[in-house]
């Protein structure tokens, strides 16, 4: 039990950004209102977001931006930048597609007067 | 200036898309123009890329002249470049093929069409040459972002699907982009050529010695099945690609299953090398069971469609299962037979994708609307003949050559379920095609001219006449019959070309030791 | 300019010879573009002068081919390495000319006879008719000529979709459900038997090339080698070898000529001759033999042979009646392969030139009658003889052939089975080969006796019926179809009847020993 405990301890993270990612996937199977299944995508990304920024992160470390010797002197107190910078490009990414969903969910509201999948879907299949 | 010819196959596209989406308020009339020249240009940078490749051997271009593995670099060898080539030369096709079409199709919105159209055969372009793992991720999204807005126009359903294709396709992207995550924690790496080296020190023997890398491997192929709509991550694709504006479709058919599948050779290739990708045989035997049930799913879901594009997406499901078996069968023939039919497919989904294009058009895309189409329409349905003996197999079609590779890869590597699966939806598709056939050869035009979804050409009045249909009575304008000619003729051209495109692209980059 | 500069600079140029196969193939195909262009601008004659050109190129091309064969040696010409081990390549053998010969040779007479047929009957669509008739004799020479299975499945799988809007050129419910089944036999096997059957051997031997004594590495057990054999057998159904062979009667509805050059040669002896090369070529007799294989497919060749022809005896429709005999006669063929000695496959080849200029005659017969009378059934062809003498005689001729009566060319191949029957020690098999040939007089000879000697049937209506011209039924007096249509026929009589006292060339191609 101690050991389960040490190992949750030393990855929680790792069980922390899973749980989030799969609570942006329930959303994204099971809600039918098309807003919330966009919310849940917006919570499915920020989790693998969370995730990289998580692998750069190294307590008691600088960075190396700040102070140039942090790096070559010592690589345990090196934190890697890296994972954060990408992360912006993965932002930019996700503002992006979640313009395009509001986008379409916009013209789909306009178009059938609700966000729910199954109205929608009845309403096609009713033509 | 040779130097500088795989940025120049990309760079065209995205000022193109620039100097379109500026464009729409002051020179309407040009973009048309402006965006055939890009996608031009960046046709014959590729072709010169590609023959430059073939004579002095593989470049690799460092953007923004950072060299890896802080900067990006893009990587043309044989194979990229060929792909290249064969990217932009459908691009050039379907846009030549579809003006009248796009016209129709997005009435107000060409402008912003052209654009993103450019945008998205450029994110096509990048993912193919790009040498980077994370750039991958952001090329792929720049892609798909700009294929899920053109295929959103379309019939009423249209956005839906598209809407559902973004939510599936968005997931799988980042599922990817975990992967990649994963590689990074254990290789602190992205560049794909440093990225190989590592996961080679690391794993002497196989995937299976790390946990955090077989995970890798398998969060990364999740994401490239769920884009490439591999069983069971499928149903977002017949909706996307059968309720779109044909131009749209006629795009993204063609390329995104086929770019993504390339995705996946140069991550068996060349992040993971074949030894550490197939070297967890579970995964393998997991993967060829899901190929196998896409192959025969996709058969049999195309034989109860009732419209020629909804059938030809259940196609496009099987010949993902082809593509995704083949790069599993763990030998030469499989992973050759997989490239082959990535360059194979890639131009049979066109050409039957400019034909479906052209027929819901010329008489209406449901079965049936088709009769006597070989009377109403000959060249189209010619071209759609030679696509069909492509897709059937026959010879000197390319279809039979990737077909021939697939099946003795399945030989060879005693993996008969999926060789059966192969005859069987070869066997399918002849029933398929046969059906069309039938009703194009011997039946009659049903009595109004069945457009049902679409307005009624104007000056049309071939109100149920008995007697024999005139030829071409509804034949598409010669603009759009000479890009869908070129690709049925292609057809051909790549079949008796097979010998070299193996020897000269498939070769070159499979390691000599592969079995 | 000095001689031997000449002399090299031909030397280095593709020698004519060997580019001959290739042309043979590409000629009808040539002429393509100029039938449809005449046929486009509605000038009929324009367009059969295509049909003719290039039957007749193809005919003198395969026939320069000849001295080189009969002096042993092989002409090859490689087009394209597609496949490793399996280029698309053409090479020219004693039993491959043989067979083009017959084909090109009986295409110009078929042509003749198209043109009568055609326009006798005023058939529409003849622009579409003559181009894919030519498509289809190009893919039946390239099977001939093919160097390797893969050039031979090529052009296989070339023939049935080429042949399909022959099949169903009347475009009604008839030739839309015989179509299907069609496909249905032919793709399906080539499909899902001959395919996998070719990429097995492939990749057991890593290469496809015709070789004397087979391709397959030593040790295969009889059951692969059983089931490679038997894949082809039945995966080439255009042999029609029982039960791969209901498409043939139903291929029926086709047009007459499509029937004769098709149906009586091209496509049926298309597969024999793929059979035959799969059998000798690849899998080697040498090897089969071993592993007592032979047996087996001889039985059933002979099954397919004697029940074939009682179905024939059954059938009232004279096409029919011709397709169930042409299954037998088929067997006649594949059992001469099947028997894995060298006379044995003499026989076979000899019988594909001699059954294809009987059957030939008989198809032309057969459609003579139905353009001159509108007549498809034999029990109501009594006394027609008297009206049609030189179809009938023609048809008495082809009919003799196919029994194999001394005298007439089916004899000759027919007596080369028998002996290689016999010197294999199978008396069995001289037994049923007899029995079958007095079968097909029983259903061959009626057909003739009642034609000469028989009675027209009392109801004028019912010898009226469907007549494309108005006819009265002339007791007497020479009512014969237009000329276009009776000349085919006669010709091809004469030629079974030369080819029992000149078979020399053809017994050289076909192997046998002087």
């Amino acid at each position: 039990m101690h050991e389960l405990l040490a190992e949750f301890g030393n990855k929680f993270h790792y069980y922390g950004y899973f749980a989030i990612m799969m609570i942006g996937l329930y959303a994204m199977i099971a809600k039918t209102n098309l807003l919330k299944k966009c919310i849940g995508l917006g919570i499915f990304q920020t989790a693998i977001m969370l995730f990289y920024v998580s692998i750069g992160a190294k307590e008691g470390a600088g960075i190396p931006i700040l102070d140039p010797a942090v790096g070559t002197a010592d690589p345990a107190a090196y934190a890697n930048p890296l994972p954060h910078v990408l992360m912006l490009t993965a932002i930019v990414v996700s503002v992006a597609t979640l313009g395009v969903a509001l986008a379409l969910v916009q013209n789909i509201h306009r178009d059938h007067g609700t966000l729910e999948e199954d109205e929608i879907l009845q309403r096609l299949r009713g033509k | 200036m040779t130097g500088q010819l795989p940025i120049l196959t990309i760079a065209p596209l995205l000022f193109g898309a620039f100097a379109v989406t500026a464009g729409r308020f002051l020179f309407r009339r040009a973009n048309y123009a402006v965006a055939s020249l890009a996608l031009a240009a960046s046709f014959a940078a590729s072709v010169l890329l590609a023959i430059q490749i073939l004579t002095h051997g593989p470049a690799i271009y460092f953007v923004g002249g950072w060299p890896p593995p802080v900067g990006i670099s893009y990587v043309a060898d044989p194979l990229s470049a060929l792909m290249l080539a064969f990217v932009s030369g459908a691009a050039l096709c379907t846009f030549l093929a579809s003006k009248s079409e796009i016209e129709t199709s997005y009435p107000l919105k060409n402008s912003a069409f052209y654009a993103l159209f450019l945008l998205a055969v450029a994110g096509h372009m990048g993912i193919v040459v790009t040498g980077d793992a994370f750039n991958l991720y952001v090329l792929i999204e720049v892609a798909a972002l700009s294929g899920y807005a053109i295929l959103a126009q379309g019939r009423e359903r249209a956005m839906l699907s598209s809407l559902n294709y973004l939510f599936v396709g968005s997931l799988g992207a980042s599922l990817y982009l975990l992967g990649v995550g994963y590689l990074y924690i254990m290789t602190g790496s992205l560049n794909m050529a440093d990225l190989s080296a590592i996961i080679g020190r690391l794993t002497p023997d196989g995937l299976s010695g790390s946990t955090a890398l077989a995970a890798a491997w398998g969060v990364i192929l999740a994401g490239l099945f769920v884009k490439m709509g591999l069983f069971p991550f499928h149903s977002w694709l017949p909706a996307a690609y059968s309720f779109s504006a044909a131009p749209a479709a006629a795009l993204v058919a063609p390329l995104t299953t086929k770019v993504m599948a390339y995705v996946l050779v140069r991550m068996i290739l060349s992040v993971f090398t074949p030894d550490a990708a197939w070297g967890v045989p579970a995964i393998n035997t997991l993967i060829l069971v899901l190929a196998t049930a896409a192959i025969l799913y996709g058969s049999f879901c195309a034989l109860a469609q009732r419209s020629l594009r909804k059938m030809l997406c259940f196609i496009l499901l099987s010949e993902v299962g082809y593509m995704v078996g083949g790069a599993f069968l763990g030998n030469r023939a499989g992973l050759t037979g997989t490239i082959y039919h990535i360059f194979a497919d890639l131009l049979m989904t066109l050409c039957l994708f400019l034909v479906a294009a052209n027929i819901e058009r010329g008489t209406g895309g449901r079965f049936s609307d088709m009769g006597g189409l070989f009377r109403r329409m000959p060249v189209t349905a010619a071209a759609l003949v030679l696509g069909a003996a492509s897709m059937i197999g026959v010879p000197p079609f390319c279809g039979f050559f990737s077909k021939w590779y697939l099946l003795s890869g399945a030989i060879a590597a005693e993996s008969y379920a999926f060789a059966g699966a192969l005859v069987i939806s070869s066997l399918v598709n002849a029933v398929l095609f046969f059906r069309i056939f039938e009703i194009g050869f011997f039946g009659a035009p049903p009595d109004h001219t069945g457009q049902a979804d679409q307005a009624e050409p104007a000056g049309e009045s071939g109100h149920g006449h008995p007697g024999p249909i005139p030829f071409f009575r509804d034949e598409m304008p010669p603009a759009r019959l000479a890009p869908l000619c070129l690709v049925a003729a292609s057809l051909v051209v790549m079949g008796l070309l097979t010998g070299q495109i193996v020897r000269l692209v498939v070769d070159p980059i499979l390691p000599p030791g592969l079995g | 300019m000095d001689a031997t500069v000449i002399a090299s600079a031909v030397a280095t140029l593709p020698s004519f010879g060997s580019v001959a196969p290739f042309l043979a193939v590409m000629a009808p195909l040539c002429a393509i573009p100029g039938m449809v262009l005449a046929g486009a601008a509605d000038s009929p004659n324009r367009r059969e002068a295509w049909t003719f050109l290039a039957a007749v190129t193809s005919f003198l091309l395969v026939v320069t081919m000849l001295p080189a064969v009969l002096a042993g040696n092989r002409v090859e010409y490689v087009v394209a390495h597609v496949l490793p081990g399996a280029p698309l390549a053409f090479a020219v053998d004693g039993p491959g000319l043989l067979f083009a010969l017959v084909a090109s040779f009986l295409w110009i007479v078929t042509s003749i006879y198209s043109v009568g047929y055609m326009r006798g009957l005023s058939e529409h669509a003849q622009t579409r008719y003559f181009a894919f008739f030519a498509v289809s004799v190009s893919a039946a020479l390239g099977v001939a000529l093919a160097a390797n299975l893969f050039t031979l499945y090529l052009f296989y799988e070339i023939l049935s979709l080429a042949t399909y809007p022959l099949v169903t050129h009347h475009q009604d419910a008839e030739g839309r459900s015989s179509g299907r089944r069609y496909l249905a036999y032919i793709l399906g096997g080539s499909i899902a038997l001959a395919l996998p059957a070719m990429i097995a051997v492939y990749d057991l031997s890593g290469t496809l090339a015709f070789t004397p004594g087979g391709v397959l590495p030593p040790g295969l057990g009889s059951l692969a080698v059983g089931c490679l054999l038997f894949a082809f057998v039945f995966g080439f159904a255009k042999a029609a070898v029982m039960p791969m062979h209901a498409w043939l009667p139903a291929a029926m509805v086709a047009p007459t000529p499509v029937s004769a050059l098709l149906h009586a040669v091209a496509v049926v002896k298309v597969g024999v001759f793929s059979v035959y090369r799969a059998v000798t070529g690849i899998l080697g007799t040498g090897y089969l033999s071993s592993l007592n294989l032979g047996d087996i497919l001889v039985w059933v060749c002979v099954f397919t042979m004697i029940a074939a022809s009682v179905v024939a005896l059954t059938q009232d429709g004279l096409k029919r009646r011709l397709a169930y005999s042409t299954i037998g006669q088929l067997a006649y063929v594949v059992l001469g392969v099947a028997l894995l000695v060298p006379r044995g496959d003499t026989g076979g080849l000899l019988h594909i030139a001699m059954h294809a200029c009987g059957k030939i005659t008989l198809f032309f017969c057969a459609g003579a009658i139905f353009v001159a009378t509108g007549e498809k059934y034999v029990s109501r062809m009594g006394g027609l003889g008297r009206r049609m003498p030189f179809t009938f005689a023609a048809f008495a001729v082809g009919a003799l052939s196919i029994i194999g009566v001394p005298l007439t060319a089916g004899f000759v191949s027919k007596w080369q089975i028998l002996l290689a029957a016999a010197e294999t020690s199978r008396y069995g098999v001289v037994a049923a080969l007899c029995v079958s040939s007095l079968l097909s007089a029983a259903y061959f000879l009626p057909v003739v006796i009642r034609a000469f000697f028989g009675q027209a049937p009392d109801d004028p209506a019912l010898v009226g019926h469907k007549t494309r011209r108005d006819k009265k039924i002339p007791a007497a007096g020479m009512r014969e179809a237009p000329l276009w249509c009776v000349v085919p026929p006669v010709v091809t009589a004469l030629l079974v009847l030369a080819l029992f006292w000149w078979p020399d060339v053809l017994l050289r191609l076909a192997g046998a020993q002087p």
